[in-house]
């Protein structure tokens, strides 16, 4: 019995370790022949990747809704530039040290969570920004990034394929009947927020690198944002999540390229990419829920 | 800085011999745009006017302008488009605090232009060595809320004073200058709220203001936020005696 739990263990890991690779090879080949901007785009992509990747896991793996992942994002951010700014620590320590710090905070938001039902609501109001030593080069963003962004696929694959997932997936299809199957529910959901937490404070972190910590660099519509990147993707699977930051990230560059020849008074092609995603979105929710990637499931059933 | 250019035009980004490309960043929507998404139409139509009369030198001013929504993490984005999509050879009339603290660094790096920043800011201004290639078209907030600490002072002392400012360099320039003219405010009689945060209104200020007894209510914030809170203290009328707003850099944030 042992023994063959640990092979499924191992085969686990061995899956994951394998996307991961696919994952980053194809980062890398596809970073070499883009030029600067579209690297630094995709160095968004993949910092926002790890917050969507959070969302995919709380609310689409594990059914808790928080709109209060941008502020999780904000703690991780906060930690790295107060850390790198007075303790002069090292980028390469700072963004551990303030992914454990979120995890802190999605303790508490969990301890919460596991005593509420239903949505609600995190809000945000930190008040000091900080300007930190930023990686510039276009090229430096995507290059680490990308070992984050590989470690937290990793992560989130490994968690989504084991006992742990399975665990989460039955909470969300329904507490009750996970309870009567020897989930410790409570107990999940608290972990549930830790980890998806410590995924929020690393895109965080990397996402004031690019330039500042501020309230302006995480407002409410980042929480937004990131839910709306993992419901147009497919809430529930992990190539769902990188689709979907994909899709919000390039949409502007993509309606640019379009209207790009076309006369449209700045009134109108200022609110398209918001029109646009948020058209899609509603799409998205009444034709085709599963998301992009969830396409062929959402046929199958 | 033009007259320079004949001579270096063949490796400088933006500058051919038909075409000078300037970029430009601002709130064009968002709760900070009201007022500040003027600011290109108006750089814009200059432009129209020296390119009519044949531009700079036979080259034409072309202005690509980028929509920030006044959020320093898009700010990023955006002036990496101007750099390296439409090469820009110069930053102008960037407007905005935070937004340009994200990327005023990175301008620098690279020795790229960074003119007519519509920020009062100081920290762009103080010291030279620091951002050399930042030029400011503004009075720096300090400078500003100093001359009205003056006129506070001498015109109403009696009054009872209360400040409201955004969360920001730009928020606490207001209050820096303020207290170098000697004008300081009960911790009670303070209200702040996070920049570009005003869209749903400023009442919960206002009252804790007005509840606390200011007549008088200094405010260091954008246009938009301005306009907000005097639209808060119309509903608050009724608690106030007098409400007289003495407006802290209007034209810009």
């Amino acid at each position: 019995m042992c023994d063959v739990s640990n092979v499924k263990q191992h085969s686990i890991a061995r899956k994951s370790l394998i996307r991961t690779l696919i994952f980053t090879l194809a980062i890398l080949w596809i970073g070499s022949t883009f030029e600067p901007y579209n690297q630094a785009q995709l160095a968004v992509v993949l910092i926002l990747f790890i917050g969507v990747l959070s969302v995919t896991m709380l609310t689409g793996i594990s059914g808790q809704l928080s709109l209060g992942q941008g502020a999780l994002m904000a703690v991780g951010g906060y930690s790295t530039a107060l850390l790198i700014v007075n303790y002069k620590i090292s980028l390469w320590i700072a963004v551990p040290l303030s992914i454990l710090s979120a995890g802190l905070a999605g303790l508490l938001l969990g301890i919460a969570a596991a005593r509420l039902r239903g949505p609600y609501l995190a809000g945000t109001t930190l008040v000091i920004a900080l300007a930190i030593p930023t990686i510039a080069n276009e090229q430096w963003q995507l290059y680490v990034a990308l070992p984050f962004a590989a470690i937290a696929l990793f992560f989130a694959s490994n968690i989504l394929l084991s006992r742990t997932g399975r665990m989460w997936k039955s909470i969300r299809d329904h507490e009750t009947a996970a309870a009567l199957s020897g989930v410790n529910y409570s107990r999940q959901k608290i972990y549930v927020f830790i980890i998806s937490s410590t995924f929020a404070g690393l895109s965080g972190a990397l996402y004031g690198l690019r330039g500042l910590v501020g309230p302006s660099v995480y407002p409410v519509s980042l929480s937004l944002l990131l839910l709306t990147a993992a419901v147009l993707g497919g809430i529930r699977s992990i190539a769902g999540a990188f689709i979907g930051t994909v899709i919000v990230v390039f949409l502007p560059d993509w309606i640019d390229l379009v209207i790009h020849n076309i006369e449209l008074s700045e009134q109108v092609s200022n609110y398209l990419p918001a029109l646009v995603s948020g058209l899609l979105l509603i799409l998205t929710v009444v034709i085709n829920p599963a998301g992009v990637a969830g396409t062929k499931l959402h046929k199958h059933k | 800085v033009l007259t320079a250019l004949p001579a270096q035009a063949a490796k400088t980004p933006g500058v051919s011999d038909t075409e000078i490309v300037l970029g430009m960043q601002l709130p064009q929507t968002g709760p900070a745009s009201p007022g500040y998404n003027k600011v290109d139409d108006a750089m814009r139509a200059y432009f129209d006017y020296v390119n009519s009369k044949g531009g700079v030198y036979g080259r034409k001013i072309t202005l690509v302008v980028k929509d920030d929504a006044y959020r320093a993490g898009q700010t990023v984005s955006t002036a990496s488009a101007l750099i390296n999509k439409d090469k820009v050879f110069a930053m102008v009339g960037s407007v905005g605090t935070q937004t340009h603290i994200s990327v005023i660094k990175d301008i620098n790096r690279r020795g790229i232009p960074d003119l007519f920043v519509l920020s009062g800011y100081s920290g762009f201004y103080t010291d030279p060595k620091k951002y050399p290639t930042t030029f400011g078209s503004l009075g720096t907030y300090v400078v500003e809320a100093k001359i009205l600490g003056k006129y506070i002072k001498e015109n109403l002392s009696s009054k009872s004073l209360g400040v409201l400012y955004q969360t920001d360099d730009f928020g606490r320039n207001t209050l820096e200058g303020l207290a170098i003219a000697g004008v300081t405010f009960d911790p009670k009689k303070t209200a702040k709220f996070v920049a570009g945060t005003q869209g749903s209104g400023l009442d919960a200020q206002m009252k804790t203001l007005c509840d606390n007894g200011a007549d008088t209510v200094v405010v260091g914030a954008t246009a938009s936020a301005f306009a907000a809170a005097i639209n808060s203290a119309r509903h608050s009328r009724p608690f106030l005696v007098h409400v007289e707003f003495l407006q802290l850099n209007q034209q810009a944030c």
